[in-house]
């Protein structure tokens, strides 16, 4: 081989290494465009209701004199309360397991966890809208009580659980191991819920009159809708709970385990390590836990779209149903005609659930940046 | 650990209890989809109610509601009503009905009894009385008419344009309707059907739902339409986002400079992930639909303006649109795969003169393939079963074209095209009158959450074992 067969060679090789460097990084700005497009397309559509006076942006009345009909204020609201209502159940639930897994579940079933949670997570939310609108939402109307006192009931029987198996002879020790305690606390869950349904079923039969509808309009003033808040609250934080969980845990896992140290050989139990301790200390990572579990409740359409009733109602009735953005513009934008008011107010409030969860991802990622420079 | 037990272990337990609930709701809804699902195929027995006032209803009990009732003395007690569905209005006036438990005298399973299924319109309920042609009676009675029946099934895709042959059934309470041959999609007698039989008419059941076009608006028949729109549209999206996606994490992972534009390129990502699904959609209409669409009619199909072409919702644009929607999946899971390739595999190949393309290509590229696999699986997982966009970038409840077929050009991008989960909305969401809707709706269900999740399924598995093979390689 010659010398300037060989230079050729190097060449070529080098050009196809600039080459492929260069496609890469023209994948990088792709990337950017299309993120700078979506925020770029939809305010193309949006600016002119932006120029226009307030009433029109917000649907109030249209710029050519016609009322769109579209008032987005109850939007907003409905978007809001659906999502405080999916917190409301979610943030409990999925940070007092997180706490749980990360301190006091052992490392094998932390392992067989994870892709349960995953593919929890992956659960299509048109799955979760259509079973909860469909059949949770009925039964729940037909199981109000049940409702009410399912969480303590449920906690009652876990707690009573837990004093027995404590008081319990050893040998019931060989029956459920240390290390195997998420076995008959499903076992204790179950019961507690399948008693709070008996129980909340004979209360009603034997303690009201006329059914609950009635007596819930006698005496608390109160109409209960079928599709309501609780049930959207309930769907929706199950729909969030994987991204409160495991963003929660990790932040709950990276403490370091000297600070758990220090806290025990302080003589502080594992419970008040965990709860003074390890929480606060993890407590800018579960704030961004929070906040990305809002962001997607937001933004989450089927559920609310199936669920909510699409009501555009404004009050913070557990019972009642709402309307919010994403399922308004889900369900009207197929009749929109373009570049007419109502296509425009649509766009316009997908430009406000682009703009907040944008801005909500953008401080949850700079709480978790901070966390982990904290730890590092 | 002694007898005496503290506070403090309890609230652990409790903790876990929270951990225990969430699991079992999740788990308590899939198993309410399951077993509806499941269910809708088994043919269920016909049973005739005989009420104290005389009344008889044929058909079978869909569900069961509690009621309070306040006797003549004030005492309070529950009923119970039973929801029972009778077949199509067509023999009785009501397709479902509702049946106070305490004024049914008796209810038995007439062995007689049938069900027809009909191409246009739902099942009938009643008995068989005779098998007519052309107005002439050529059969009567149930073992003559079922036999004459049986006789002729093979040859039923034929005998349909007939107009002349034609079943009559007689209702509970005697009146005779005549079923034209032409419009029966399959007879079968619930009741003397055996284990056997039933599992025979399951497994058809199923076949039929799975292959089949929908009838009567996606009341009844298949969902062949849906899944062939849902898979198509995946494979586009995957044509398209898998290159991107791939490139995008090999900058991410191995050309670019740390910087600002590395960073920038970074937060794209992070946004792009918390976009929510319904804006993609917004977004799709603005820029695919209406300004790509239009543009392209305007250069390439002018002659038929102001007729949109490709200036409407389509299969691409839906495409397109999910998948930007799915762009980070794939992202992440390669680069995921190329961080975990160890740093020496790199390292021995710049040494021996390779440059950084041919390391990627022969040594980094063989490495992560399983990496690339698994964004493939998670991607299409995710559009698979994301409704929202799609609602307003071109998928529709019905549509008698399928996006490929066998006229010029063969793939139409610009067709509107079924998708399973929009399917589900379609017969799951309807204000009324839609309670003979569900159990369409339910299997669908089934089917796109159990395409989920054995695809999500597949990719952790695929990734655990990859890790694995690290953390050898490591050791």
């Amino acid at each position: 081989m010659t010398d300037r067969t060989r230079h050729r060679r190097m060449d070529r090789r080098r050009l196809l290494d600039l080459l492929v460097g260069r496609l890469a990084a023209l994948g990088g700005v792709v990337l950017i465009l299309t993120i700078l497009s979506v925020f770029a397309v939809i305010l193309w559509v949006v600016y002119p209701l932006l120029l226009s006076p307030a009433e029109y942006r917000w649907g109030v009345s249209g710029p050519d004199g016609i009322d769109a009909g579209y008032r987005i204020l109850p939007l907003i609201f409905g978007t809001l309360k659906g999502a405080v209502y999916a917190l409301l159940f979610a943030v409990p639930v999925s940070v007092l397991a997180a706490l749980y897994a990360s301190q006091f579940l052992p490392r094998a079933m932390k392992e067989r966890l994870k892709p349960a949670v995953e593919i929890m997570a992956a659960v299509p939310s048109v799955v979760l809208g259509f079973i909860g609108g469909v059949w949770l939402a009925p039964y729940l109307a037909s199981h109000v009580f049940a409702l009410f006192l399912a969480p303590v009931f449920i906690s009652g029987v876990v707690t009573a659980v837990f004093l027995i198996r404590h008081h319990a002879p050893v040998s019931f020790r060989a029956f459920n191991p240390p290390g195997r305690e998420i076995w008959l606390l499903m076992v204790a869950v179950l019961a507690g819920g399948w008693l709070a349904l008996e129980c909340g079923t004979w209360l009603e039969t034997a303690w009201l009159r006329a059914g609950y509808e009635t007596w819930f309009e006698e005496s608390l003033g109160l109409t209960y809708a079928q599709r309501n808040a609780i049930v959207v609250g309930m769907v929706m934080g199950l729909a969030v709970t994987p991204v409160i969980f495991t963003i929660s845990e990790d932040a709950l896992s990276a403490v370091p385990r000297s600070f758990l140290e220090g806290s025990m050989s302080l003589g502080a139990t594992r419970w008040q390590t965990a709860l003074r301790i390890v929480l606060p200390a993890a407590g800018t990572g579960i704030l961004a836990a929070v906040l990305l579990g809002f962001s997607r409740a937001i933004g989450e359409t089927m559920i609310v779209l199936f669920i909510s009733g699409n009501v555009p109602v404004m009050d913070w009735s557990a019972f009642s149903g709402f309307r919010a953005l994403s399922a308004s513009v889900a369900l009207d934008l197929p009749n929109a005609a373009r570049d007419d008011t109502l296509y425009r107010v649509l766009f316009f409030a997908a430009f406000l659930l682009l703009v907040s969860t944008f801005a909500i991802n953008i401080v949850a990622e700079l709480v978790r940046r901070r966390l982990r420079r904290r730890y590092a | 650990m002694g007898s005496k037990w503290s506070k403090d272990d309890a609230l652990i337990w409790l903790s876990g209890g929270a951990l225990v609930l969430g699991f079992l709701m999740v788990a308590g809804l899939i198993l309410v989809i399951v077993v509806h699902g499941l269910g809708r195929f088994w043919p269920q027995e016909l049973t005739r109610y005989v009420m104290h006032d005389g009344r008889v209803v044929l058909g079978h009990e869909t569900s069961r509601a509690s009621v309070r009732t306040t006797g003549s003395t004030g005492e309070r007690s529950r009923a119970y009503r039973l929801r029972v569905r009778t077949g199509d209005r067509r023999l009785y006036p009501q397709e479902y009905i509702w049946l106070e438990e305490s004024g049914v005298a008796g209810r038995d399973a007439p062995r007689e009894a049938v069900v027809v299924e009909q191409v246009r319109g739902g099942d009938l309920f009643g008995y068989l009385d005779s098998f007519e042609d052309d107005g002439v009676v050529v059969a009567r009675g149930y073992d003559a008419v079922w036999a004459h029946y049986r006789e002729r099934y093979p040859e039923l895709e034929r005998l349909r344009r007939q107009q002349a042959l034609s079943i009559v059934l007689t209702s509970t309470d005697g009146r005779r309707h005549a079923v034209s041959l032409a419009s029966v999609q399959r007879i079968y007698a619930p009741n003397t059907m055996t284990a056997w039989t039933s599992v025979r008419h399951y497994v058809g059941s199923a076949w039929s739902y799975l292959w089949a076009p929908p009838r009567d608006e996606n009341r009844l028949g298949g969902v062949y339409p849906a899944i062939f729109g849902t898979a198509a549209m995946v494979i586009l999206m995957s044509v398209v986002v898998m290159p991107f996606g791939v490139l995008a994490a090999f900058y991410l992972r191995e050309y670019g400079r740390p910087g600002p534009f590395l960073n920038a390129v970074r937060i794209a990502v992070n946004s792009l992930a918390g976009v929510p699904s319904i804006v993609f959609g917004v977004f799709g209409l603005g820029f695919f639909v209406y300004f790509l669409g239009g543009t392209l009619d305007r250069l390439f199909f002018p002659a038929d303006l102001p007729e949109p072409t490709f200036g409407r919702g389509g299969i691409l644009w839906c495409s397109l649109t999910l998948a930007l929607l799915t762009l980070p999946v794939v992202i992440v899971a390669v680069e995921e795969g190329l961080a975990g390739v160890p740093r020496e595999l790199r390292e021995a190949s710049h040494a021996l003169g390779a440059t950084r393309f041919e390391t990627l290509w022969r040594v980094v590229v063989p490495v992560v393939l399983p990496s690339i696999l698994t964004g493939l699986i998670l991607s299409v997982a995710r559009a698979a079963g994301t409704v929202a966009p799609l609602m307003i970038t071109g998928v529709v409840a019905f549509s008698a074209e399928l996006p490929v077929d066998g006229a010029w050009p063969f793939v139409h991008l610009e067709r509107e095209f079924m998708h399973l989960g929009f399917h589900i909305f379609d017969t799951g969401f309807r204000p009324d009158g839609g309670e003979a809707f569900l159990p369409m709706s339910y299997t669908s269900t089934l089917l796109l959450l159990a395409i989920v999740v054995s695809l999500n399924a597949a990719a952790i598995g695929l990734r655990s074992r990859l890790r694995r093979r690290y953390s050898v390689a490591a050791a």
